[in-house]
């Protein structure tokens, strides 16, 4: 039982890594935030 | 009885080749569904023995079914469409890391939902994907077909993410958390040899460089190939972090719920429809969207499907194929591990390669039933069973359905493949990996477990 558990951990954390959104205002051309879709469209 | 044996090899060779074949897209719960029928109705399976094979099946395809109506709440929320697009993104690039993180997440989609599964929902991605970076079709060919293979390949593992190893499971008693222990390492280090051989093999067609730019997300974007879990639309413009979050979380706790709850007695597709419900339950709390497009898209021949082909395999039991089987492999198969192992092994990616792993599996598990072996060497050789019918199957592309239904989704997507380019990969790279995939099985169980 512990193997196929810890398994599981091991690999629904690099799922989470894999799906994560890049940090918000970060780096130069990173996908949009939610947030910031929202303001634009606010703005707009 | 001679003319009965010959009547139930037509119905079961002529229903077969009708469900690879597919003419016209045709459903294969037709082709079996109809042959089943016709077996029932000659008696060769009596229909006493129908409440025994649904007792058999219904468990299986029960969980396969919950799993499957997770992956189109997934999808309707945009999931996989953000995964496709997040793909990109993170390889900052490399075509070398694409290559990585396609095979990754093509593993990754098997284990947390089922391999038939992960083939309709990943290819769409990858082309996708690839379509974004503007590949020549060679270059194409070598990421799609890594992905497919792997994420074939990586049904074996674990038992949960194949119908047809589920089923097997049942047949052989095995309990799931014995099935892990003693298949989990010898069929990743198969899985990872394969993993290097292709990238070995396709070296000179993975780009050191992609044109990579940041594309901005768009859920409303019309995707590239339509797959049968697909949403035609949605009123939310911008991913969901929050819901996906939540989901991933209910998918992975149900996965670890398998193998945590079944050492309490509670059978597995409980535990999946409980995960089923959760999710559609959380999605109708946040967008109050209902299940009618679940119920739409949901496969639920599955159910007649395996018992359709389950009542094949059993009547071919009942004219003696097992027996013809029974009489010339016993005596070696019971000599020693090794002999089960490498026999089951061999034998199993044969007859995949020639009928298709869910009967051949169904087939081999049979067998070795009748063998009256002992609980070791039976439990080693229906591991070698799985592990011919999930890696050595993938020699050709008859081997499992979900290669077929590859070829077909990237047909439609007007990349042609050939079976004899999809040959020319396999036969360096399978035959290796499934080799040491056996010799890692017998290895491992000699040495924790016999």
């Amino acid at each position: 039982m512990l193997l196929p558990t810890s398994v599981f951990c091991i690999c629904g954390f690099f799922l989470f890594r894999f799906i994560q959104p890049p940090i918000q205002g970060g780096v130069k051309g990173d996908i949009t935030p939610v947030e910031l879709v929202k303001k634009v469209n606010q703005n707009a | 009885m001679l003319e009965k044996t010959m009547i139930m090899y037509i119905i079961f060779f002529f229903f077969t080749f009708l469900m690879l074949w597919r003419p016209k897209g045709l459903n294969e719960t037709i082709p079996t569904s109809i042959g089943a029928s016709l077996v029932l109705a000659l008696g060769i399976v009596p229909y006493s023995d129908i409440l025994a094979i649904l007792e058999i099946i219904s468990g299986a395809s029960i969980t396969i079914i919950s799993t499957i109506i997770m992956t189109i709440v997934l999808e309707s929320i945009g999931f996989f469409k953000w995964v496709a697009h997040n793909l990109v993104n993170k390889t900052k690039g490399s075509g070398r890391l694409l290559f990585l993180y396609i095979i990754v997440i093509c593993f990754l989609m098997t284990l947390f939902f089922n391999n038939d599964g992960s083939i309709l929902i990943t290819t769409p991605i990858i082309i996708r994907v690839l379509n974004m970076i503007k590949l020549k079709p060679h270059q194409k060919i070598a990421y799609l077909l890594s992905g497919a293979i792997i994420a074939t390949a990586a049904s074996a593992p674990i038992a949960v993410s194949n119908i047809s190893n589920l089923i097997a499971l049942k047949i052989v008693g095995l309990e799931l958390n014995s099935y892990v222990e003693m298949m989990f390492v010898p069929s990743m280090i198969g899985i990872l040899t394969i993993a290097i051989l292709l990238f070995l093999y396709f070296k000179q067609d993975i780009p050191k460089k992609i044109e990579y730019q940041n594309i901005p997300f768009d859920m409303n974007e019309k995707p590239i190939f339509q797959h049968p879990f697909s949403q035609t639309s949605t009123d939310k413009p911008e991913y969901d972090w929050t819901m996906f979050k939540i989901c991933i979380s209910i998918v992975v706790l149900i996965r670890v719920g398998f193998f945590s709850l079944t050492t309490f007695g509670i059978p597995l597709e409980w535990i999946a429809i409980v995960g089923a419900v959760l999710l559609i339950g959380i999605r109708w709390f946040r967008y109050q969207k209902g299940i009618r497009d679940i119920i739409k898209k949901t496969p639920w021949h599955i159910l007649i499907f395996a018992f359709s082909m389950y009542v094949l395999v059993y009547g071919l039991k009942n004219v003696g194929f097992n027996t013809v089987l029974f009489e010339h492999l016993h005596s070696l198969v019971a000599s020693s591990h090794l002999n089960a192992i490498a026999i089951m092994g061999t034998l199993l990616t044969f007859l995949s390669n020639i009928f298709n792993n869910l009967p051949a599996v169904m087939i081999g598990t049979l067998s070795l039933t009748e063998m009256n072996l002992d609980i070791d060497t039976l439990q080693v050789a229906y591991l070698a069973n799985v592990i011919g019918s999930d890696i050595g199957a993938l020699l050709t592309p008859v081997g499992t359905l979900a290669t077929l239904l590859w070829m077909f989704i990237l047909k439609k997507n007007k990349i042609p493949i050939t079976w004899g380019q999809y040959f020319k990969v396999t036969i360096m790279v399978i035959p290796i990996g499934l080799i040491i995939s056996l010799l890692s099985l017998y290895l491992w169980t000699n040495w924790l477990f016999f």
